[in-house]
């Protein structure tokens, strides 16, 4: 440990404050020799230095993946005049640093005298750097940097009695220290010892510090832009060595602390990135980051109030496909919406495109999440737990040799809550019981390190749910077992390889077990039913970048995935060839039948971003897609293209088109229920948009946008023949349908230096939908014919309005709190006392004929509902705790999610879901 | 990941949350099916069930013989309001599943000359009026509770000549691929009833009746190219060859009385059966104010004598899942009882073995005893036996 030199003029590099903020212990290092910034100011983007204050933020660039490095420090000429006069001084600059680490141009931001500024700008010019890197590409950026003029004449007159710098250095080391910040342990570096009054030294990057003094008493301050002044007296005896921690509470809890306030330099035309630390506290979303997509532009809200479908632009759920560091996954929530499966601390940022994404994604004709698991950056044991009324979860994070480690783990416990209240019901002498018991459990293992050139990442994740409902059987009632099982683990190894200088190559892949189950048992019956399905897969992706000149970049990959599916089904189907209507349904007449299914999609895709002009940047790819499924085989073309005119520095303009094709869903394909010769479902995006900057932290974002689809999958009472074999068709590729809207997103970024963030956003579109309706719609029975010509009626998902409000403040004492407020037209619903009623006395039913019905000819009345949000923190040396309460509907409106009819349709009555709901949990980081 | 699967699971979790946490919400504010407080049709019987076809009976005319057999329809017809109603018989010469609301549509795919006699059958009977003034019936007596007086009920005359016909026009229609006929199981033609009442308030309900081939066991060479499979002959083999019998013509089930066990717990034992002394209406029971009892219906079929009775089993035909054969399977009848009340509750909309093991239910008395009807409540049973036999059966409860 060495002691800082003080006193000597102009040293005092304020270090990297921010960039530990900004990126955790892994940025230390770095910060130890860079006076990096309070903030990053934006600026991401090469060779376009903004020229005003409004320009200062450039566009903007995904992800900082390592800060800029100061190697070469060179002390500017203190003026003559101020060392005479013993004048402290400080300039504050923006430092422009190009990809391979040189100055590219210094800006005065402030300086305290004006004669400062000359020399500290021409000292800066001649720095050096490690560069920046984005998205681990080094990378122009800017920095705002802070040089201190410090004669050191000036200590020993300006405190009285203190020693002087020789006198210091003929001293041994009597006081040595480490800061850190209270919470998280995190070193703080950069931080100002003071000793009774005058500033003696600062930390080093490990937030450690040695003082050399005589002994007697100090009076100690420390002190940091971003900190509480820390203030306490020690005693140095005699011939003692002092030592001593010093835990700095961080001026605010402000969840927005590690947001980098950058603009993503958007290749995708309608793209929105969220950070983790944006969204852990939004309301109505029980602290889950992952569900905050629901709140954006192009969203649709999930009616039943669970949320967690995702209705992109008016189309379906499977529609829009959920990856995970670019794997598909096959479910994103627990529950179909209450709480996704990957631990919020695994999470760095989702990316959200209702459309136009690039060429990279497939098997979507609707949008894509993309979840973006963090880089491990644990270099001491680190962890935190949360307990709420639904579930409760653990999170650690230690190093291991060169590798990072981290495990999560949650576990619900609603059944255990539902089974103790009906345990402790009374119960009669032959009364049967009831338990429904829903939970489930998720797990991650990642580990990570880096080799050479390569990052290397193997992230296990497993989720798992189960709903069991258990009736009990009583002298009258039969004992019923019914139980809902779906489970899902991957491993995912991924290697991202710097082959060179602008040259990345990240190979993936991904094993995988998927299984669903649906059964029931019926003891005394001696009958059960199952729906079984087993599911083994194996992804392979490669995914490559080259950035050949200044304006082409190459991208280009291949997506392989293999899977095989082995179905089993036991199941009261009909098998007899004709049977009389019967009020009720046979479950007891079970038959058992399995398929083993296997499906190969290989995609191959090139993506080519072009800036012809400072200012325009074209992207061109091309997907070529082949299907191998059961009986079909399939082969899509897809064109996509995206341009991106930044016409003023603070506007521009874009436009989409690209053609998506996904094979329909297995039951569609298969002989039997489906048609193997359905072709894929096909649909053309067109997107036209507007950005404007307003201010440093607010961004307008217009689009524009119509989804044109077809061969979307619909019932056909057709017939071909097959050597003389009459086989039915049950479904054609004649439906199709089509959205067009405008989307508006008005967003006040996050910040360290503000306490507010938040958005509005509004969507206005129109779905529509045009495919036969099916027997059941009119009122017949599974198997019954469907209309023989289409229809077009609204589709299910259309919401016209759609308006979601955000806000979140930073408020003193670790206090925050948020609001969410949305406002949604109701979904589109067929009345079901529109048709003709009738009764069927064999079936003992009333019925309705809808033949003549237009579908979906009403709306559900409005939507709207306010949540809020409280958070309550309570900050330790070395930990922190978190209580919040989230209410749910504060206002307690009633809103309408469906109607429920009498008997005979005659009349019928709302159902509402979600009443006040409050929900109270605890969260513990270390 | 496999793509498709992902869809699937998240559709299927989705939508099962999303139902159930729904089911969870039922509301109690709309009518019961079980309480009968409007006007209500609760059961239409055809008598017979099943009318058969004799495939020999004219050699010239393979698809069947023309019979003078007469179909009769009841309806038990109730409106605790009282007033008068009109109503209408038709007949649906057509396979419907929606009450003859697609009559036009299947009628456009026959052939012409059949179009001309499906019309002249659908024709429907002139409306009628049934009340407390009508001489045809005495509908909704003032002590309807008690099921005395006639309860509203109608006949239709269903003449046989009508079986060629619709058998032909079944085989005849190539869009009519699941057409019980080709399956040799018959066709299920319906009567309509449409009832109407002070031009408000309208019902229209659709009961089948069954017109199978009887013989065709016996008529099986004759069925050749008829049929898209061989019945088995006998001393004759025939691969793959399917065994059907000729067919005994289904019955209507028949109530022999009710059983009653007092208080609502499942280990009270039964009394003696009581079987109705107008063969329709048994009791009355009487029950207490709030108090529970169990009542259980007695079928002829389940008496001793009857078990082995060949008119509660019949065949069907079934697909094998794995070898797509067509194979033959002999089913014995399932009887199941829906349930009625004018006050009071019952526990089960429908008992039936499969469902809830017994076919006895709960039936619970109002805090009051109805003061319209003096104390007296009136519990109906319909029976129906799956294939299109129905009975009804009432209790009288007298709450005290």
């Amino acid at each position: 440990m060495h002691e800082q030199p003080i006193g000597r003029k102009n040293m005092h590099c304020w270090a990297a404050l921010a960039a530990i903020a900004t990126f955790g212990p892994a940025a230390t290092a770095a910060a130890r020799s860079l006076a990096v910034p309070g903030i990053l100011l934006a600026a991401i983007e090469e060779q376009n230095v903004p020229k005003t204050k409004r320009e200062e933020a450039p566009p903007p660039v995904p992800k900082l993946t390592r800060p800029p490095e100061l190697t070469e420090f060179v002390s500017a000429t203190y003026p003559a005049e101020l060392l005479a006069s013993g004048t402290r001084g400080e300039v504050v600059l923006y430092i422009d640093i190009t990809a391979d680490g040189g100055v590219d141009k210094v800006e005065v931001v402030s300086s305290s005298d004006p004669a400062f500024a000359a020399p500290a700008m021409s000292a800066a010019t001649k720095f050096r750097f490690i560069p920046a890197e984005i998205d681990f590409k080094p990378a122009a950026i800017r920095i705002e940097y802070r040089y201190v003029f410090e004669p050191e004449e000036i200590i020993p007159d300006a405190i009285a009695g203190e020693p002087s710098i020789l006198e210091s250095e003929l001293l041994p080391v009597t006081f040595t220290g480490l800061v850190r910040e209270a919470g998280n342990r995190k070193p703080v570096a950069a931080a100002v010892i003071s000793i009774n009054g005058a500033p003696v030294t600062e930390t080093d990057a490990d937030g450690r510090f040695d003082i050399r003094r005589a002994p007697g008493k100090l009076q100690v301050r420390v002190t940091t832009p971003y900190h509480q002044t820390y203030e306490t007296d020690e005693v140095i005896g005699q011939d003692e060595q002092l030592q001593a921690k010093y835990y700095l509470v961080i001026k605010s809890t402000n969840p927005f602390e590690v947001v980098v306030r950058t603009r993503a330099e958007r290749r995708e035309v309608a793209k929105i990135q969220l950070q983790r630390q944006e969204l852990e506290k939004v309301p109505g979303t029980f602290g889950d980051p992952v569900r905050v997509i629901e709140n954006l532009p192009g969203m649709g809200r999930t009616p039943g109030g669970l949320g967690g479908a995702l209705l992109v632009r008016g189309d379906r759920p499977s529609s829009t496909s959920v990856y995970l560091d670019g794997v598909d996954i096959p479910l994103l929530y627990h529950f179909g919406g209450l709480t996704s499966i990957i631990n919020s601390q695994f999470l760095e940022s989702i990316d959200f495109y209702p459309g136009g994404f690039g060429a990279r994604y497939g098997e979507a004709t609707a949008g894509v999440v993309e979840v973006h698991s963090r880089d491990l950056d644990c270099n001491m044991v680190r962890g935190a737990a949360k307990v709420d009324f639904i579930d409760a979860s653990a999170y650690s994070c230690v190093p291991v040799g060169d590798w990072h480690i981290a495990a999560a783990a949650r576990r619900s416990y609603v059944d255990l809550l539902i089974g103790a209240v009906l345990n402790s019901l009374p119960r009669e002498e032959g009364e049967g019981s009831l338990t429904a018991a829903p939970y489930y459990w998720d797990y991650q293992i990642k580990a990570a390190t880096v080799i050479d050139d390569h990052k290397i990442d193997l992230f296990a994740f497993g989720t798992d749910d189960q709903f069991k409902v258990i009736q009990t059987g009583s002298a009258e009632s039969i004992n019923i077992n019914f139980k809902l099982h779906l489970g899902t683990h991957r491993f995912l190894a991924r290697d991202r390889w710097r082959l060179r200088d602008k040259m990345t190559l990240t190979s993936q892949i991904a094993p995988g077990f998927q299984l669903q189950n649906l059964s029931s048992e019926y003891a005394e019956l001696d009958a059960s039913t199952e729906f079984g399905t087993n599911i083994y897969t194996i992804d392979w992706r490669e995914d490559f970048t080259f950035e050949a000149t200044d304006w082409l970049t190459l991208r280009a990959g291949i997506d392989h995935r293999f899977g095989t599916a082995a179905l089993n089904v036991v199941a009261p189907i009909p098998t007899d060839l004709v049977r009389f209507p019967r009020p009720t349904f046979d479950y007891t007449n079970t038959e058992e039948f399995g398929r083993d299914l296997s499906r190969y999609n290989h995609a191959y895709w090139l993506e080519l971003e072009l800036k012809p002009l400072e200012s325009l940047r074209i992207v061109p790819g091309l997907r070529v897609e082949r299907w191998d499924f059961y009986k079909s085989q399939k082969l899509s073309i897809m064109p996509r293209a995206t341009v991106r005119w930044q016409f003023e520095e603070d506007m521009a303009i874009k436009v989409a088109y690209g053609l998506y094709e996904k094979l329909p869903e297995p039951n569609y394909l298969i002989d039997g229920t489906g048609n193997p010769g359905l072709a894929p479902e096909r649909a053309h995006h067109f997107i036209g948009g507007y950005e404007y900057k307003i201010t440093e932290l607010i961004d307008l974002d217009l689009q524009g946008f119509y989804n044109l689809r077809s061969n979307i999958p619909t019932q056909s009472a057709a017939v071909r023949y097959e050597n003389g074999r009459e086989i039915r068709q049950n479904f054609d590729s004649a439906g199709e349908g089509y959205t067009y809207g405008m989307e508006i997103l008005l967003r006040q970024l996050a910040t360290a230096d503000s306490n507010f963030y938040g958005w509005i956003a509004y969507t206005l579109s129109k779905s529509r939908r045009r495919d036969r309706a099916t027997g059941l719609f009119q009122g017949g029975s599974f198997g019954d014919e469907p209309d023989k010509e289409t229809q077009e009626y609204p589709s299910n998902f259309d919401q016209t309005h759609i308006l979601t409000v955000v806000g979140q403040w930073v408020l003193p004492w670790g206090l925050e709190a948020g609001f969410r407020f949305r406002l949604v037209s109701g979904n589109p619903y067929t009345p079901r006392d529109a048709g003709i009623v009738y009764w069927d006395a064999d079936r003992d039913t009333y019925r309705i004929d809808n033949s003549n019905v237009q579908r979906n000819s009403e709306r559900m009345p409005m939507f709207h509902q306010l949540d809020v949000r409280v958070d309550k923190t309570w900050t330790y040396d070395l930990w922190k705790l978190t209580a919040y309460l989230e209410i749910i509907n504060v206002y307690y409106q009633k809103n309408v999610e469906q109607y429920q009819y009498s008997y005979d349709y005659d009349k019928r009555v709302p159902l509402t879901l979600l009443p006040i709901l409050p929900v109270l949990g605890l969260k513990g980081e270390f | 990941m496999h793509p498709s699967s992902r869809a699937t699971s998240l559709r299927s979790l989705w939508v099962f949350t999303v139902t159930f946490s729904l089911t969870q919400a039922c509301s109690d504010d709309l009518p019961q099916y079980t309480h009968v407080e409007n006007l209500r049709v609760l059961a239409i019987k055809a008598t017979p069930p099943e009318v058969l076809v004799d495939l020999l009976a004219n050699p010239d005319n393979p698809i069947g013989d023309i019979s003078t057999d007469e179909v009769v329809f009841e309806a038990l017809v109730l409106d605790p309001r009282g007033g008068e109603i009109n109503y209408t018989w038709s007949f649906c010469p057509v396979e419907s599943s929606t009450a003859c609301l697609d009559y036009d549509e299947r009628r456009a795919a026959a052939a012409p000359d059949i179009q001309t006699v499906l019309d002249m059958l659908a024709a429907p009977l002139p409306t009628k009026t049934a009340g407390p003034s009508s001489q045809t019936a005495e509908f909704a007596p003032t002590d309807w509770w008690s099921r005395r007086g006639v309860w509203q009920h109608a006949v239709l005359p269903f003449r046989f000549e009508v079986n060629a016909g619709l058998l032909a026009y079944f085989g005849g229609d190539p869009s009519a691929t699941q057409s019980p006929f080709d399956l040799i199981l018959g066709v299920w033609p319906s009567a309509i009833l449409e009832i109407e009442k002070d031009g408000e308030e309208a019902l229209r309900t659709q009961k089948r009746i069954n017109l199978a081939i009887g013989n065709p066991k016996t008529a099986a060479q004759g069925l050749a190219g008829l049929l898209p499979f061989t019945v088995c002959v006998d001393g004759q083999f025939v691969p793959d060859c399917v065994a059907l019998e000729d067919r005994d013509p289904n019955t209507n089930p028949q109530f022999v009385g009710v059983q009653v066990a007092q208080g609502d717990s499942p280990l009270a034992p039964f009394d003696d059966i009581e079987i109705a002394p107008s063969g329709d209406v048994a009791g009355p029971v009487l029950v207490t104010r709030r108090e529970s009892v169990r009542i259980k219906p007695i079928f002829a079929q389940e008496l001793e004598e009857n078990r082995e009775d060949p008119i509660y089993r019949y065949q069907t035909l079934q697909a094998d899942i794995d070898t797509e054969q067509i194979i033959v399977d002999t089913i014995e009848e399932d009887v199941s009882v829906s349930w009625f009340v004018s006050a009071g509750t019952v526990r089960d909309k429908i008992t039936w073995p499969i469902w809830t093991k017994t076919l006895d239910t709960v039936y619970t008395a109002p805090n009051e005893p109805p003061e319209d009807a003096d104390g007296h409540v009136t519990i109906w049973m319909v029976a129906r036996d799956q294939r299109g036999g129905l009975e009804w059966m009432a209790v009288e409860v007298l709450i005290q």
